[in-house]
């Protein structure tokens, strides 16, 4: 068994509160996620991308269809804990989402709430925090911190429950540059490790350092590939009105001007050696 | 700025009654607080104020940052005095001035009430002082966690104490974001007359309201994907573990007892 | 309409042992109808800087000269700087609090004691130029818009004040890419319909360069570097030492050269980046 994660056929529907009509958030999505690998999911707002991640962490459960993470059906009542322990989940804004003024104690919540016995969650609080290079602020006060410092306290309070994989629900959104490449230098160092990474943004850059893409629009899967599969699609990619990477357009419009660019052309790098070919 | 406002006033120190466990201190404060009220004379009063001086000594907190932060407190005290004085007739008339007068036991009850009061307002300020409030929080949790099973809701009140700490300095930023984005927008907060004031609020209060709402929201998610599910299962880091410290206050705190009784007693 | 900022300088806590200098000495100039971009990392005394200019808060020294009238002087109505100096903070959409979208756009109009008639002349004027349908939403619920629409609405609350100067900070923060686009065409139509001057706070690179006539480097207080995009971005070495990116073309571009391939100029803008590279692969490819 190597899914760590497998979708079959799932649909969300909810009742808005406010105008009490039923919203399709999902609407039948199928496919499976390998373990140990790094897929960045990206659809505009509204395209469904953040009701499927709390799918997968079963705080939201299917209309109809299922989920299984490490296996276990979400649906089961019996299962919520051992679905929610190997699947963690990182939010967008880093200040809803700390539980406690001290930053290590806010890591010990989740092996506190697990039941860990107390030796074994100061080794895995201390670790956690230098996994993510805040170990020596583990007694600060999180709103003594930067943005970009709060969310490495998420990461590691997610850590800190030994999960296999890690679902990052836009955790950069409300992050400066400067936060933004610290917490995807400790997404990449995290799946490096092993542990799976389902990183749902609409930053086409991050998407580019995933091994695989999958685009959302209006509940559906439109497109799902390697990042450079993905991004050959850019004339579907812009009437899902997202972004498409800038060495990608480049290509693009070079490539309408006849010029012979490959295809695999995804980041600033790989452009920079094609054009180095023609020195 | 606002998040620099300290809350619950503890002073950080690494003292011999900082490191004490909060259980204890608790209840040496509570303690303290009854024995002001057994204490009726003036050697049962020299006693508690000794055993109070000796804390602070210990605690290494300075006498003027603790008298600092209870102005306001003393401004009423100094009022219940002045009030007792004039108005508890009994035994002789010691002074008189025009229509009012201060008699014996005016001047006894403003006497003990005062100090009374002095005692327990520093007695009760020297646990938060020396007690960081997550501490507090802990050790109020594991002294009610008996009283659980006859419904007190140890856990909850402990969670909610937490989780208030954590987001009041949020909530000041927040506040201090929405006033000035109002009043870049013309609000005037200042002038006007009560009434004017109270409405010219309403643009900061909804705001706040919906952010609060949405922390809640989104506070709520994220403990419950960190598999929170109330007190049951819940083991914690730091496992709360008496010292032979503890032991030693906790004698102290019993022969102080025991003398104020005593002297009530006897004499 | 001009704004002269000068030795402008802001020390928080002064005098206490937790002393800050926030703003240092900074100094420039906007004219009419200049559209300033400034860029910075977060602490780097940017929107310390833009909350002065719209008197939010009171300089250590310096002064501040719109049109004449130095606004940190004794005795200036805030009234009259808020109606010449609009600010749109950071998550603006977090400030609406009225029942409906006309009534929250008219809240700063209806403060600069304006008439009934001039007020929905405005509102109904704003709510068009940040590209929502006045009649659609003027009597709906704010909070029962999508996250893009709320912001636009917001904006709209500012835009309604008619400032001559309109400070935006990070207005594109947490926004979708379609959404990002969205408001940056707002914005520059509300620019070339207003003719007033845009201050834009962004730490999009991209942005700045496409857009700003004039760009700010902020750096712990000090305004580091003024001019132009392309002799901001033209320093890379100096804004590298700040910790600060060059937008995507021009990273690019500093790489190919730093590799040994000969391209002259400055790339702020991918148009400018394909007609360097179609020149330099047609005559091998061509």
């Amino acid at each position: 068994m190597n899914d760590m994660i497998r979708i079959d056929d799932l649909v969300f529907k909810y009742t808005r509160d406010d105008t009490g009509e039923e919203v399709n958030a999902i609407k039948g999505v199928s496919f499976a996620i390998e373990k140990g690998s790094f897929t960045a999911i990206i659809g505009r707002n509204g395209s469904g991308k953040s009701t499927l991640a709390k799918n997968i962490n079963a705080l939201l459960l299917p209309t109809s269809g299922f989920v299984y993470v490490n296996g276990y059906n979400t649906s089961i009542q019996e299962n919520l804990w051992d679905v929610r322990q190997s699947a963690a989940m990182v939010f967008q804004n880093p200040d809803n989402q700390i539980v406690s003024s001290i930053v290590e104690d806010d890591v010990a919540f989740g092996p506190e709430n697990l039941g860990v016995e107390s030796a074994e969650i100061r080794r895995r609080v201390d670790e956690s925090l230098k996994a993510v290079n805040m170990y020596h602020n583990r007694k600060k006060a999180p709103h003594m911190l930067s943005g970009g410092q709060k969310q490495r306290i998420a990461i590691a309070g997610a850590i800190a429950m030994k999960p296999d994989c890690i679902v990052f629900d836009e955790p950069t959104a409300m992050l400066d540059p400067k936060g933004r490449s610290e917490v995807m230098a400790i997404i990449n160092s995290l799946n490096e490790e092993g542990i799976t990474v389902i990183l749902i943004t609409h930053f086409m850059e991050e998407a580019a350092e995933a091994d695989r893409v999958i685009i959302m629009d209006d509940g559906v899967v439109r497109l799902d590939g390697t990042p450079e599969e993905v991004f050959s699609h850019a004339d579907e990619l812009r009437e899902m009105n997202l972004d498409i990477p800038m060495p990608v357009e480049l290509a693009r419009r070079l490539r309408a001007r006849g010029i012979d660019i490959p295809a695999d052309i995804i980041n600033i790098e790989e452009m920079v050696e094609y054009l180095c070919q023609y020195r | 700025m606002l998040r620099d406002i300290t809350l619950g006033q503890y002073y950080p120190g690494e003292s011999w009654i900082h490191r004490l466990d909060p259980r204890v201190k608790i209840i040496a404060a509570l303690v303290y607080v009854a024995a002001l009220f057994i204490v009726d004379n003036l050697i049962g009063f020299a006693i508690a104020l000794a055993a109070l001086a000796a804390v602070i000594i210990i605690s290494k907190v300075p006498l003027s940052f603790i008298l600092k932060g209870l102005k306001l407190i003393f401004l009423i005290i100094i009022f219940t005095v002045i009030m007792n004085l004039f108005m508890i007739k009994g035994g002789d008339v010691l002074v008189e001035i025009g229509p009012l007068s201060i008699e014996e036991k005016g001047l006894y009850t403003a006497f003990f009430m005062a100090a009374r009061l002095i005692l327990l307002i520093i007695g009760s300020s020297m646990l938060t002082l020396t007690t960081k409030p997550i501490s507090l929080t802990d050790g109020i949790e594991a002294l009610l966690s008996p009283f659980s099973k006859i419904g007190v809701p140890a856990h909850e009140l402990a969670m909610m104490m937490t989780i208030a700490l954590r987001f009041i300095p949020t909530l000041l930023e927040e506040t201090d974001k929405i006033m000035k984005a109002q009043q870049a927008r013309g609000a005037d907060f200042e002038s006007g007359n009560l009434i004017s004031r109270a409405k010219s609020l309403i643009p900061i209060l909804i705001p706040l309201f919906i952010g609060a709402f949405r922390i809640a929201h989104d506070l709520a998610m994220a403990m419950e994907a960190r598999c929170y599910r109330g007190g049951q299962h819940r083991s914690r880091m730091n496992a709360m573990k008496l010292s032979g410290r503890d032991a030693a206050a906790s004698v102290m705190l019993a022969v102080f007892l025991a003398a104020v009784i005593v002297i009530r007693i006897v004499l | 309409m001009s704004i002269q900022v000068n030795n402008l300088t802001h020390i928080y806590s002064p005098g206490l042992p937790h002393e800050s200098v926030a703003l240092d000495d900074v100094t420039f100039s906007a004219e009419d109808g200049e559209f300033i971009g400034i860029i910075g990392h977060t602490g780097s005394g940017k929107s310390t800087l833009v909350q002065h200019l719209n008197g939010l808060l009171k300089p250590t020294s310096g002064s501040i000269i719109v049109s004449g009238t130095d606004i940190t002087g004794p005795g200036v109505v805030m009234r009259e700087i808020r109606k010449k100096i609009g600010l749109v903070f950071q998550y603006p959409e977090y400030q609406l609090f009225e029942e409906t979208v006309e009534k929250d756009v008219a809240f700063g109009p209806r403060n600069l004691g304006l008439s009934e008639e001039e007020i929905e002349e405005r509102v109904r004027e704003a709510i068009g130029l940040v590209g929502l349908d006045y009649e659609a939403v003027r009597e709906r619920s704010p909070f029962d818009l999508s996250g893009g629409q709320k912001r636009r609405v917001a904006i709209a609350g500012v835009i309604a004040m008619k400032p001559e100067v309109l400070i935006l900070d990070e207005p594109t923060a947490g926004l979708d890419p379609k959404a990002h686009r969205d408001v940056l065409e707002m914005i520059e139509k509300i620019h070339a319909h207003e003719e007033n001057i845009i201050i834009l706070v962004s730490h999009n690179m991209n942005d700045i360069a496409r857009l700003a006539d004039k760009v700010l480097v902020m750096d712990r207080g000090k305004l580091a570097m003024q001019g132009t995009p392309e002799e901001v971005f033209a320093e890379e070495e100096r804004l590298e030492a700040i910790g600060l990116a060059l937008p995507q073309p021009a990273q690019l571009m500093k790489m190919a050269r730093e590799k040994g391939l000969a391209f002259e100029g400055s790339f702020l803008t991918l148009d400018a980046v394909e007609e360097a590279l179609y020149n330099y692969l047609k005559k091998d490819q061509i």
